[in-house]
């Protein structure tokens, strides 16, 4: 079969790709990018976009079906793909910290949301997906403020104010390439392979109000990659409740990960910097990953669906000293994280296209509850108790011009942790948009 | 959703989360350390310069013996070099000189300021050049003075008329257009006895007087010889840096317990015993303290480096050198990233001078009590380091 060239959408496509990977660089740059001082624990704060519909369902979708969307938690839903699907996103977050004392922090951030390519190999059969998403994220910022120690008034000048910026960047990033496959109408399996690489960084930035006195800026900077694999499936049965409806489990489970690479401790600026110590070679094991869901579609306009997500960070181990990780000095500060999400989405109009605009949109709710892997120490416990996040999540599904195309718009509100104990609260509210489009590439030519 | 953007320009950070990361106690504070291995060590000092700028026109040749009970004996002969003026007025070099007179400027003195001492003046036989000459250097000078003049710390301007003899031997000289070659200065040198040097600066100059005109040739260079004997005894806690003395005041730091430290600033803070420079002055010795210090970073003898200069902080009675260049040489030094092998204090050469210095040796004090002598100060992160 001889295949035409790529369509006019493939090099726009490709470009978007390379951006978003200078993106996910460039954000790590970025001096204004901040988020919960908890991203602080292990590799970050995990991040879980399966695609914007899942992210207005409450994170659920695993089980899913969609020929719009390219939901890269599961593999065995990209068996189901017809058009050549492109998606991606970015996301930004209003943060207010506060703790029992009545301090408070607002910060905000920026990120991509991920990008992902689904081409279909055999349409309704076989799919090709590469993915790219954000894994996890540090991007703390908190503040100590002072003035410097001087005891026996040797500093020329009056008291030296400073403030200590305790900073965390970077976070890791996955990138997955596999097949989906259709058995047959109701089973699917697929299966990829994935790679996660990124740079945590931890870093403490002196800064004076008296000229005379250098910033210093010391960085803990931790290179890690790996690969993985994930291993996905999927069954569905129709007429299960009612007629036409179809009711769908799916499941991933991704395998554990051993993550190589390399820390160092560098006192400096970005261009003029010191190695206090020899880089040190190590690796860590990113904990499996396991996702089921169930999805209910009773017909065209509603959809129902409910996803677990389980990764025991309990038993992380790694060479590497992490926020909330560090056997020697005997801090064990993670913890399993369990995820329970679902959601609705309505689509008044079904897939009547000739419906008013507003009927074709889509209307998506759902929420989701997360007990997250960091398990700060609180005064006056003997015990780190795990975080837990309540988070309400919904969002429009806009139609475009093109049928193939929506433009999602999400939102997240929702808050993390408790005042008690010294800890901290977060409040966050989340805003998204996506844009998803499919066309058709290879076209058989007309003989003749 | 939409107002999103808006909060990106709104970052309000605080100590929120600090009871969550609970980071080391990692703030910024002074530290104090002792220098150590406090020694004098030679240093070659330049006393000579050409004179090309306005900067270096209190630049001065010092000639003169003086014996210091603190500080020890110090004797100086001083070579001055001058130049014609660019252009001499028409026919200058057709009629004979008729007067020549050497017109001293006195701008410096050290040691008994009542006293009148005895200058001899000789001719420099040969070209010389005073850039860069250190002060143990000897230029050839004609075996007997052709003149002689007395000057006190008293006088601003020495006025010495130079003999008809000497005159009619270097009228051509001085006429010539080769002047500035082939007429190579003067050599001052007291005679035994003389109790204060004085010094003579660039502004000095050589007046000529033809029948119908007046030239002065002014100073195109100036050199300080200086001989430089110790005292019988030193003082105790202190170490006698003096300019011209040939010796320089060499230490170190011990930066082990910093290792790997972030150092934000430091400052050196050199204490000068200010009551010991007053101490068993004879009546009407003058002994002036330096206007400034220079600072050094020595990787291998004879390999110095100026880090920076400092000036006298009068509060502190002592000179306190700072600045990027010094905190980032004190940031190599704790990262164990510089060749530095000991800092060096010596008299900056701007001036040449016989200032002296009591530099006050670190001090062992109680607990609590403020640190004396010479020391560095650094900010420091961490504080516990």
């Amino acid at each position: 079969m001889r295949l035409p060239p790529l369509s006019p959408l493939g090099p726009l496509v490709l470009g978007a790709l390379v951006l978003a990977l200078g993106a996910a660089e460039a954000r790590a740059q970025s001096t204004r990018d901040h988020g919960s001082v908890y991203s602080a624990f292990g590799l970050g704060e995990r991040v879980s976009v399966a695609s914007s519909q899942s992210q207005m369902m409450g994170g659920a979708g695993v089980g899913l079906r969609s020929f719009t969307y390219v939901g890269l938690e599961n593999p065995a839903l990209w068996g189901d793909l017809v058009l050549t699907q492109f998606t991606a996103g970015a996301q930004l977050q209003g943060l207010r910290a506060e703790d029992g004392a009545g301090g408070r922090a607002e910060l905000t951030s920026g990120t991509f949301g991920g990008l992902a390519l689904g081409v279909p190999l055999r349409a309704g059969r076989l799919g090709l997906v590469l993915g790219f998403r954000p894994y996890s994220r540090v991007n703390y910022l908190t503040v100590r403020e002072g003035t410097v120690a001087d005891p026996h008034g040797e500093l020329p000048g009056p008291d030296i104010p400073y403030r200590v910026n305790f900073e965390g960047d970077g976070g890791l990033q996955q990138l997955r390439l596999g097949l989906g496959y259709r058995l047959g109408e109701a089973v699917s399996v697929g299966a990829s392979l994935d790679a996660l690489f990124g740079t945590v960084e931890h870093r403490q930035r002196t800064e004076f109000l008296a000229s005379s006195l250098a910033e210093t800026r010391t960085t803990e900077r931790t290179q890690l990659s790996g690969l993985g694999a994930t291993l996905g499936a999927a069954a569905s049965a129709s007429g299960v409740l009612g007629e036409g409806d179809v009711l769908s489990f799916g499941a991933a489970l991704t395998l554990p990960t051993r993550l190589s690479g390399e820390r160092t401790e560098t006192l400096g600026l970005s261009l003029d910097q010191d190695t206090l110590r020899a880089a040190a070679s190590g690796s860590v094991s990113v904990p499996m990953r396991l996702v089921a869901g169930l999805a209910y579609v009773p017909d065209a306009r509603w959809a129902l669906a409910a996803d677990v997500h389980y990764e025991p960070w309990g038993s992380f181990e790694g060479d590497f000293a992490l926020g909330g990780y560090d056997p020697a000095a005997g801090a064990e500060q993670l913890r399993d994280r369990l995820r329970l999400g679902g959601g609705v989405q309505f689509s008044p109009a079904g897939a009547d296209r000739s419906r008013a605009y507003f009927a074709r949109t889509a209307y998506r709710l759902g929420a989701y509850y997360e007990s997250g892997l960091a398990a700060p120490l609180a005064e006056g416990r003997r015990e780190p108790a795990a975080l837990s996040t309540l988070a309400l999540t919904g969002g429009l599904s806009l139609p475009a011009l093109l049928p193939t195309a929506r433009f999602d718009l999400g939102f997240e509100l929702g808050t993390r942790g408790s005042t008690e104990g010294g800890l901290v609260r977060d409040l966050f509210v989340r805003g998204s948009a996506t844009i998803n489009f499919g066309e058709r590439w290879f076209r058989r030519r007309a003989l003749g | 959703m939409l107002c999103l953007p808006a909060l990106a320009a709104c970052e309000d950070p605080s100590g929120v989360g600090l009871s969550v990361l609970n980071p080391d106690e990692t703030d910024p504070r002074a530290r104090t350390l002792p220098a150590d291995s406090v020694a004098l060590v030679p240093l070659e000092d330049v006393t000579g310069a050409l004179i090309t700028t306005t900067a270096l026109l209190d630049f001065r040749g010092l000639a003169g013996r003086a014996e210091d009970p603190l500080f020890g004996t110090s004797e100086a002969s001083a070579y001055i070099g001058f130049l014609p003026p660019p252009s001499a007025p028409e026919g200058f070099q057709d009629r004979p000189i008729e007067q020549a007179q050497l017109r001293l400027v006195r701008a410096y003195a050290y040691g008994d300021t009542t006293a009148s001492v005895t200058f001899d003046l000789f001719d420099v036989s040969e070209r010389w050049s005073a850039v860069g000459a250190v002060s143990d250097t000897l230029f050839p000078v004609a075996e007997a003075p052709f003149a002689s003049f007395e000057a006190s710390a008293a006088d601003s301007l020495v006025a010495v008329d130079l003999p008809a003899d000497w005159l009619a031997a270097n009228d051509t000289t001085l006429r010539h257009s080769g002047a500035a070659t082939r007429f190579h200065g003067f050599h001052i040198r007291a005679r035994e006895g003389a109790g204060a040097v004085l010094g003579f600066s660039a502004r000095s100059r050589l007046r000529l007087i033809s029948e119908e005109d007046t030239v002065h040739f002014s100073t195109s260079q100036l050199f300080s010889h200086i001989d430089w004997e110790p005292p019988a005894l030193e003082a105790e806690g202190v170490r006698l840096l003096q300019d011209g003395s040939g010796r320089a005041l060499a230490f170190r730091f011990d930066l082990e317990a910093l290792r790997s430290t972030p150092v934000n600033t430091a400052h050196l803070r050199v204490e000068v015993d200010t009551t010991l420079l007053a101490q068993d002055l004879p009546a009407g010795f003058l002994r002036r303290r330096p206007a400034s210090l220079a600072l050094f970073a020595r990787s291998e003898p004879g390999e110095e480096a100026l880090v920076t200069e400092a000036t006298f902080d009068a509060e502190r009675s002592a000179y306190t050198f700072s600045g990027s260049t010094l905190s980032a040489l004190f940031q190599r030094l704790v990262l164990g990233q510089s060749d530095l092998e000991e800092f060096v204090l010596a008299v900056p050469v701007a001036a040449s001078s016989l200032d002296v210095l009591p530099v006050v040796l670190p001090q062992e004090v109680a607990e609590g009590e403020p640190p004396r002598g010479l020391r560095a100060v650094l900010v420091v992160i961490p504080a516990d380091a």
